[in-house]
């Protein structure tokens, strides 16, 4: 008997275990931070720079190519800095295995030591960089079918790095950019489309150049050559979601809650086929797919297959991999505000993991969110809505109940959600945050909850008329389980109550009384400063930015460096000069062991930029609240300061006057000093979010005419340091 | 004005601005203390030292400069206010005619002086400095605007004169006493700008102008009729502490103390 006890506990531990392991989650970046993601960008471009010493070519290509050197080392860094890079994951650790499988027999790229790594997008894209890194996006890893696949992208763009072909397309570009502006003014227009034209031929044939020696790479691997054939097909179709599943009208639907038919589409718009060369097609930077397909095919068939596989790593990884990265995807369409792509992608996660309580919260945001954009009636950035009709596939069900939705009917939809996701798990704070919010847009949409929802449940005996339920508020029925709930009505009274209580701070705000009381306070705050009294905070990310505008290439790329490393460095100085205990997030100042670190700074920048773009909403939670908290928890600190510094060296203007002066000689002492006085600009910025309740003081959102000298940046680092400590 | 109506004025313009508010100061620094050399062309009148385009003597003297040294003491009590106390002191020059009677009563005519006297000031001003929020100044860092109250305890003393007697033997027996060595104080309204530069967090270099206008309209009333003639000393020295200070380049090296 105990025996067999023994071994009922053992085989639920395991069987718990298994659950466990297939409980999905985000990937995120692990174990030593590489090498490419800390050192800094001025070096890598000097060390560059002295390679190109030893070569040959003349002035005009050398300084091209130093400007290359430049620009790339920093675009590529700020894409490795933000957070949206994943490194030593599953993904990118498989990725590397694919590209290991792959022999490179050329010098040049083996000096490159390619290698690479994830990009948390949604897009379908793959790239490659001059140093060697290629990027492969979370979208395309859910979208491709097997390993060969990926070989064979990776193949590609092994061409792209061996062909230094994005340096290539820098010159071509400068020199069409120089041809084209030695044409007359008056032909513009036509100079830019013919510009942009010649670009683009020029992009495809490295393009073509890449698929043609990127085959053979992939040729001699072990891998299946007719694997290719398909992955045109794949990033022809890249537009629609990894998987084209009719959405379940009844999704949102319960046994008395049931939308009217018009809200679904009876025809959808068919998936267009894979055309010849558009007029399209030739703009764009790669050929078509089915062109690019057709070189291929021949090649393709013509090679032998005998031992070649789709999988040579073991398959279930492949589909592990994949099965994550669709994971992410509804997370990703959500914080790029696509909410009728969030809640369609998550609708098809669901099908894998039917429980998921993070991918059915995705649909409770993206539900809100929409919410709060049709309320505010705020431009998007995202405007889904104006391209609706030009949807392709299933998912366009989705954008057309979204589009067809009221204020009111969307209110009591999200409600209804987002109310059940809580009841599932009253502890997630996330919900109460969103709920809290949420039941105030509700009471205010809704001012009885008796009076709109009372309908009685239809007994069991008369069955749901879903035909009556067109004619009338077939809302009404919304929340007959719900109304059984002594909490969802309690919910609502306090919904009703902060809802009144926001109201007549509005009201009180416009009358003459509270405009004053504004107009004081801000005066006040301008002569005094604020006075938060806070002791600890996290500052993320200083950003600085140097511009120089008598210049072609405006951004001052290594004085922007220097000079954000000096901000950095002032920062915590100056923390220490002062009342205040901070932690300083910067990417630029990690060591390699602090991948947690990495981590929680991407997050942080997911969740400034979300602030940002709703800066006009009243309060939201975050995408990713919960994450926000546990952050604060960890570095004991509710309060993250985003600052930056933006400078700008102008053009000295008053030349023109000077000239004036040797008609008219008297204002020379006056017009002199002014033309030759440098002309500085400069815009410091510091806001303060209390990340737990959206909450945000702006310290700091100054524009100068003064030079970003030290002094200048030391006073106003202490100043802001000193707002938030004071009481 | 009186010396009572002087501190009265000072009371008024001075107490609604000492209070406590938000002050960052420079790195929670507020108070500094910076030796100021203001100075100016000596155009209208010599220096002390006789230079100057209106020199004591036969002709010009070439260029001179009026300078002063300050020891300008100034705490920040606003984020964009500082006040401040200065005590200086300096010297210059002036030369004037004037005449006095024959010693022989018998002779016609006045005995003509030719002077040159030294005026010795020393200065105590309160100054008001408003740094500017728009060119991200933050007191006492920054470009400013200041205003305030100056008064020159001001003495004068005949240095030297060339005596062009009535009578041909007058200068053996001397002349009468030309005019009693002044002593006096002077109230004035000064106001200018300036930016306060800071270096390695305690090295303050300080540059400005400064403008200032005496209390006393009569003494401005006589400038511009330009007749300083049969006036006393005193007079004379208020004339000349007058263009002395109307205008003046400061420029200055200080610390920030606490």
């Amino acid at each position: 008997m105990q025996t067999k006890l023994t071994q009922l506990i053992i085989c639920l531990f395991f069987f718990s275990i298994s659950l466990a392991a297939q409980q999905p989650s985000l990937l995120k970046a692990e174990g030593n931070i590489p090498d490419d993601f800390l050192t800094p960008s001025t070096i890598k471009y000097k060390a560059e720079v002295e390679e190109l010493k030893g070569k040959k070519s003349d002035r005009k290509t050398k300084k091209d190519k130093k400007r290359f050197l430049l620009e790339t080392n920093f675009s590529i860094d700020d894409i490795l800095q933000s957070g949206m890079v994943l490194f030593n994951d599953p993904a990118t650790k498989y990725i590397n295995k694919v590209l290991a499988n792959l022999s490179i027999e050329d010098t040049y790229l083996k000096s490159k030591n390619p290698r690479a790594y994830i990009l948390n997008s949604s897009a379908v894209n793959a790239f490659a960089t001059d140093q060697g890194i290629i990027f492969i996006t979370l979208g395309l890893l859910a979208t491709l079918e097997n390993e060969a696949q990926l070989a064979f992208i990776l193949s590609h763009e092994l061409i792209h790095i061996k062909h230094r072909h994005s340096l290539d397309k820098f010159i071509e570009s400068k020199k069409i950019d120089k041809k084209n502006s030695q044409n007359k003014k008056n032909m513009e227009e036509v100079n830019v489309s013919r510009a942009s034209f010649s670009k683009a031929m020029y992009s495809q044939q490295l393009e073509t150049e890449a698929d043609e020696e990127g085959i053979e790479i992939f040729l001699r691997s072990k891998y299946d050559p007719k694997a290719v054939l398909n992955t045109f097909n794949i990033l022809h179709y890249s537009y629609l979601p990894f998987e084209n599943e009719v959405f379940d009208t009844a999704f949102f639907q319960d046994e008395y809650f049931i939308f009217p038919r018009q809200f679904w589409r009876h025809y959808l718009n068919e998936i267009s086929p894979m055309k010849e060369d558009s007029e399209e097609a030739k703009k764009s930077s790669h050929p078509s797919s089915s062109v690019r397909l057709e070189k291929l095919k021949e090649r393709v068939s013509n090679s032998p297959t005998n031992g070649k596989k789709e999988f040579i790593l073991p398959k279930k990884d492949f589909f592990e991999i994949q099965k994550r990265a669709r994971y992410h995807i509804p997370f990703l369409n959500l914080y790029n505000e696509n909410f009728p792509e969030a809640i369609y992608t998550s609708y098809l996660v669901l099908k894998y993991y039917p429980n998921d309580y993070e991918i059915r919260k995705v649909i409770g945001k993206a539900l809100y969110m929409e919410l709060k954009y049709q309320l505010e009636e705020k431009d998007r950035s995202n405007d889904y809505k104006e391209n609706n009709s030009e949807i392709e596939g299933e998912s366009q069900q989705v954008y057309h109940f979204l589009n067809l939705l009221t204020k009111s009917e969307l209110v009591i939809l999200a409600m209804k959600y987002n109310w059940n996701l809580h009841l599932e798990n009253k502890e997630d704070q996330e919900t109460i945050f969103l709920l809290e919010d949420l039941s105030k847009k509700f009471a205010k949409q809704f001012d009885s909850l008796e009076y709109y929802f009372s309908a009685k449940p239809p007994t069991p005996e008369s069955e749901v008329d879903s035909t009556t339920s067109e004619t009338s508020a077939y809302w009404s029925y919304a929340f007959v389980n719900e109304m059984q709930n002594e909490d969802f009505k309690k919910n609502y009274d306090k919904g009703m109550a902060a809802y009144k209580k926001e109201k007549a701070r509005e009201e009180y705000y416009e009358s003459n009384e509270g405009q004053k009381e504004i107009v004081d306070r801000l005066k006040k705050e301008r002569e005094s400063g604020k006075s938060i009294g806070i002791k600890k905070i996290a500052v993320v990310n200083p950003f600085y930015i140097s511009l120089d505008a008598r210049k072609d290439e405006t951004v001052q790329l290594v004085r922007s460096e220097e000079k954000q490393n000096y901000f950095s460095n002032s920062i915590l100085k100056i923390a220490k000069q002062s009342e205040i205990e901070i932690d300083l997030l910067d990417v630029t100042k990690l060591s390699p062991n602090e991948s947690e670190k990495f981590n929680d700074i991407a997050e942080l920048n997911h969740y400034f930029n979300q602030q940002m773009n709703h800066y006009d909403f009243s309060l939201s939670p975050s995408f990713n609240q919960n994450k926000a908290n546990a952050i604060a928890e960890k570095y004991g600190t509710d309060y993250f300061l985003w600052t930056g510094v933006i400078s700008l060296r102008e053009k000295n203007k008053g030349w023109g006057l000077v000239a004036l002066s040797a008609l008219f000689i008297y204002p020379l002492p006056l017009v002199l000093p002014y033309a030759i006085t440098p002309k500085y600009d400069m815009m410091y910025y510091a806001i303060l979010f209390d990340v737990k309740t959206g909450q945000r003081s702006i310290l700091k959102m100054d524009y100068f005419d003064k030079r970003d000298s030290k002094g200048m940046l030391n006073a106003h680092i202490y100043d802001v340091f000193y707002q938030i400590s004071s009481d | 004005m009186t010396t009572t109506t002087y501190f009265l004025l000072l009371f008024i313009f001075f107490f609604p601005f000492i209070s406590s508010a938000q002050t960052p100061g420079y790195l929670g620094k507020r108070a500094s203390l910076i030796i100021n050399s203001s100075t100016f062309p000596a155009i209208k009148g010599p220096t002390r030292n006789n230079k100057g385009l209106e020199s004591f003597g036969p002709e010009s003297n070439g260029i001179g400069l009026n300078y002063e040294f300050e020891a300008d003491f100034s705490y920040a009590y606003k984020r964009y206010k500082s006040l401040g106390l200065t005590v200086g002191h300096y010297s210059t020059a002036q030369e004037f005619f004037t005449s006095t009677d024959p010693v022989d009563s018998s002779v016609d005519g006045q005995d003509e002086h030719r002077v040159f006297s030294e005026i010795s000031v020393t200065s105590i001003s309160l100054i008001r400095k408003k740094f500017r929020i728009g060119k991200g100044g933050l007191a006492p860092f920054g470009n400013y605007l200041f205003g305030g109250l100056r008064a020159n305890f001001a003495t004068g003393s005949i240095l030297e004169k060339t005596t062009t007697y009535a009578s041909p033997t007058g200068a053996d027996f001397g002349h009468g006493e030309i005019l009693p060595d002044p002593k006096f104080t002077q109230f004035l309204f000064i106001y200018g700008f300036g930016n306060n530069l800071i270096f390695k967090d305690r090295i303050i270099f300080s540059m400005g102008m400064r403008f200032s206008l005496p209390f006393k309209p009569s003494t401005l009333a006589t400038l511009t009729t330009g007749d300083a003639a049969g006036r006393d000393f005193e007079d004379k020295a208020r004339f000349r502490l007058f263009y002395h200070e109307f205008f003046r380049i400061n420029i200055g090296v200080g610390v920030l103390l606490f």
